[in-house]
């Protein structure tokens, strides 16, 4: 049987590390929004300031800015926990050398300077020995480049009667070490614990005194789900980085490896254990090609993951960018993709590249996945709650893609394509690997990485966009299909569509048999746009005639029929009549800066120009949702058509 | 002798006694939905509409708030009283018009309810409604008498308006109306009132209407 080396390919629990952090810094920034913008009634005074200019061009700077700061605030919760994590990461190997009481171990026994020497690393760490009571195991700890191990306070007993145990567990420590664990395990813990004591219960508590119990209660409940998640990836990680470290150890001491391992006690088990079972490190000592499988467990944790931090970071970026929402999303995706690729991707190439890779598993990985984002985007406190109906000061874009606003058909259908399209990814993944592995090595995967990084961003990045299409109007599939997939969107998925089919040439060269499929990929990929060619739609929002607003000059009734109407009012894009109408209407309204809309709309139809009826209809809505959040002025009842009289 | 013919004997002995008896009010009355606006009463533009009551968390003023919903929706509804009602819309918005008959057990029960009604909205010049959680919101009330044409043998006409969070107002022509034993409730909402002609207009249809099935 073929060797197998565990380490020719990075080990993917670093990625899901990299994905708690970022899960880290989607929730604390959620709880930096909810500390800085919503709890603070949305910047009233701010936005009251912008209501009063007189131009309709001002208004819209105006509120262009507070959008982007609003948008780039919230930043200061990452931050926080960052300084937090920073501090205690600093802070934490002088306060456990003092809580041990460690002195530093000296002089190390023949068989400890062995093993610390034969470990090859860099730099070799301090041994500390803890004076504080009987420490039941050795730890690693300590910062970049210092690190250390502390030793129990038997060591000096235990090196003589039994130093063959001393030094693989020593060995095993040193794993860690010649790994790069130690930094990013304490980083990482301080993470959750920060995220946690920041966010989590500091939101729950101010939501529960701000709203409701219902939004109090549901925003807390994910809050606190999250926090477990990201409790449950890092014991995970750990779990899979002490294999690594066995591994390690086991290169230049297999035989008191295999002993230790032998006659190890279980730790306790639990969800939360930092240690695998007993038995199961010695199978992985005894056969590392079990390290070498996908997990269905690891893809659905980087999807929730995932969710949670497309949905938090498409706001973000989507304020702030200059770029059209699509790709704002997109680059959120990005950022989640290249460790979702690390994590899943890399899984399956290690299997792909110890032949243990079956079509269930590429199957499975791609599956959980797509059901993981499903339930991130469910988990995402942002879009647990509609904010704006709780609070008068949200704004309308605070709810997001929450998925119970979406029709239950077309929730069907998304969840549908969304499986298939993660499928179909991590099916490519598979392909690519028996495609260039033979020929490339393992290495191959560089570049393999950030191709399916890319579908893997546009993937998540359409879907949450669609997500918050669907959920903010309530559009069908064949509707939302063509709101998204606009011709130059089609354009550059076709584009990535042949790459990805380009990419299995060497397949298909070797293995004429897999030719056949070929073809079979760009028809699987149209499938999603099914209903959009079954619609035979003729313009891109096929909305059909515009929907009328109320027949009022009270901004407030207008308003409150933009809410209930939707886009429906502004029409298709050709449609200049129906903006001629809307101007009209707007241009009688009781509202000074909405008559200036209304001209503009005016000017738009008559110039046909849909640029400027893009920015009347961007007015028009901000204008509603500050009226809507900050009704300042009274409204003066109707009056009625027939005199009063007595009773 | 046969089952069926046992049974049919057992049957034939209510039918006549009811038929002997007539109807609950002594005689025969033409059908109560009868008298109702239709579609071709009104302007164009209007279509059939059925109103959504949507139930306040509290009142300023509990007893204007329990007439009005007994008008506008007819809750609760009375034992021994017939009901029938009608809605309109002209697009989504409005304008809205609302009509419920009421037909009493006699003209002296119709005008006692009448009275009672009008004593309770006398004491209504101002009250507020308030829908707390999701979409929380106070909607002002004001109840002010105005004349109008009288129609039937005994009429009276209210202007109500409704101000919600200070946001939109709406205004509500609402004519109460008996011809004998039956009592017209009729209501015509919009964000933009009604001109003074076309509402009287479909008063007095609805009047009429109602006309044709008061009965004695």
């Amino acid at each position: 049987m073929r060797e197998i080396d565990a380490f020719s390919l990075p080990p993917p629990s670093t990625e899901r590390l990299r994905l708690l952090f970022l899960t880290v810094a989607a929730g604390a920034f959620f709880g930096g929004y909810w500390f800085l913008v919503l709890a603070r009634d949305g910047w009233r005074a701010q936005n009251g300031a912008c209501g009063q200019l007189a131009q309709v061009a001002d208004f819209l700077d105006c509120s262009t800015r507070i959008l982007v700061l609003q948008s780039l605030a919230p930043l200061a919760g990452p931050a926080l926990v960052a300084v937090l994590v920073v501090l205690a990461y600093v802070a934490a190997p002088a306060m456990i050398t003092r809580w041990h009481r460690a002195e530093p171990y000296a002089p190390w026994p023949e068989a400890v300077r062995a093993t610390v020497e034969e470990a090859g690393l860099s730099r070799p760490p301090v041994l500390m020995v803890s004076g504080r009571g009987l420490l039941p195991r050795m730890f690693t700890y300590g910062r970049y480049p210092r690190y250390r191990v502390m030793l129990p306070g038997s060591i000096r007993l235990y090196a003589v009667t039994d130093p063959s145990t001393v030094t693989a567990t020593l060995a095993h420590e040193l794993g860690h070490l010649r790994n790069r664990d130690v930094d990013r395990t304490y980083l990482a813990m301080f993470a959750a614990i920060c995220l946690a004591l920041v966010t989590v219960v500091p939101m729950g508590l101010s939501a529960a005194m701000t709203t409701g119990a219902t939004p109090a209660f549901s925003v807390t409940w994910r809050n606190a789900v999250l926090a477990l998640l990201v409790a449950a990836t890092f014991a995970a990680a750990i779990r899979a980085r002490e294999h690594d470290a066995d591994l390690r150890a086991g290169q230049y001491r297999p035989v008191e490896m295999d002993a230790l391992l032998s006659g190890g006690r279980q730790e306790r088990r639990g969800l939360l254990r930092l240690h695998p079972r007993i038995a199961r490190r010695l199978e992985v000592l005894r056969s590392p090609a079990l390290l070498m499988r996908p997990s269905v467990a690891e893809a659905v944790a980087s999807g929730i993951a995932a969710g949670v931090i497309v949905d938090e970071l498409g706001v973000i970026l989507q304020a702030v960018l200059p770029v059209p929402s699509l790709v704002a999303y997109w680059a959120a995706g990005a950022v989640a993709a290249f460790p979702v690729s690390g994590v899943v991707g890399l899984g399956l190439w290690r299997a792909a590249s110890a032949r243990t890779l079956t079509w269930g598993a590429t199957l499975g990985s791609g599956v959980a996945l797509g059901a993981g984002l499903v339930i991130g985007a469910l988990l995402a406190p942002r879009s647990s709650v509609q904010w704006n109906l709780w609070l008068s000061g949200a704004p309308d874009y605070t709810a997001v893609a929450a998925l119970d606003q979406i029709l239950p058909g077309t929730a069907i259908w998304m969840v549908a394509v969304l499986l298939l399209l993660t499928t179909l990814i991590t099916g490519w993944l598979a392909l690519a690997a028996r495609a260039w592995i033979p020929g490339a090595g393992p290495r191959a995967w560089r570049y393999a990485a950030p191709f399916a990084a890319l579908l893997f961003a546009v993937v998540m990045g359409t879907w949450f966009v669609a997500a918050r299409l669907a959920a903010a109007e309530r559009w069908g599939p064949a509707d939302l299909a063509a709101l998204v997939i606009t011709p130059q969107v089609a354009l550059f998925l076709m584009l990535l569509v042949f790459l990805s089919s380009l990419a299995l040439w060497p397949r298909v060269r070797t293995a004429p048999a897999a030719a056949a499929l070929l073809p079979a990929v760009p028809l699987v990929l149209v499938l999603p746009l099914a209903p959009l060619l079954v619609a035979q739609a003729p313009t891109p929002v096929p909305v059909g005639q515009a929907a009328r607003l109320p027949d009022s000059t009270q901004a407030g009734a207008i308003c409150l029929g933009l809410y209930t109407v939707g886009t429906a009012a502004f029409g298709a894009p050709a449609d200049h009549p129906a903006r001629a109408r809307l101007g009209e209407l707007l241009r009688d309204s009781d509202d000074p800066l909405l008559r200036q809309v209304g001209d503009m709309f005016l000017r738009g139809a008559r110039a046909r120009s849909q640029d400027l009826a893009a920015v009347a209809w961007t007015a028009f809505v901000r204008r509603c949702d500050h009226l809507n959040r900050y009704p300042g002025r009274s409204v003066p009842d109707p009056v009625s058509p027939f005199p009063v009289e007595g009773w | 002798m046969s089952h069926t013919g046992t049974l049919g004997r057992i049957l034939l002995i209510p039918l006549v006694l009811v038929l002997l008896s007539g109807p609950a009010y002594g005689d025969f009355q033409p059908q109560l939905w009868r008298g109702l606006l239709g579609v071709a009463d009104l302007p164009a533009g209007y279509n059939a509409w059925k109103p959504t009551y949507e139930p306040y968390d509290a009142s300023s003023s509990p007893a204007c708030s329990a007439v009005l919903d007994e008008l506008e929706f007819s809750k609760p509804r009375f034992r021994g009283v017939e009901y029938a009602t009608a809605g309109f819309a002209k697009g989504k918005f409005g304008p809205w018009v609302l009509e419920t008959l009421r037909r009493y057990p006699s003209v002296a029960t119709a005008d006692l309810d009448l009275d009672r009604v009008l004593g309770v909205l006398r004491n209504c010049s101002t009250f507020s409604h308030a829908y707390r959680g999701e979409k929380a919101a106070v909607i002002t009330l004001k109840v002010t008498p105005v004349k109008m044409s009288g129609v039937g043998e005994r009429s009276k006409a209210l202007w109500i308006t409704a101000n919600t969070n200070d946001s939109w107002a709406y205004g509500e022509v609402l004519v109460l109306a008996r011809t004998r034993g039956t009592v017209m409730v009729l209501s015509q909402l919009a964000f933009t009132p009604p001109d003074a002609k076309t509402a009287q207009a479909v008063v007095n249809r609805a009047a009429a209407k109602m006309g044709t099935v008061a009965g004695r």
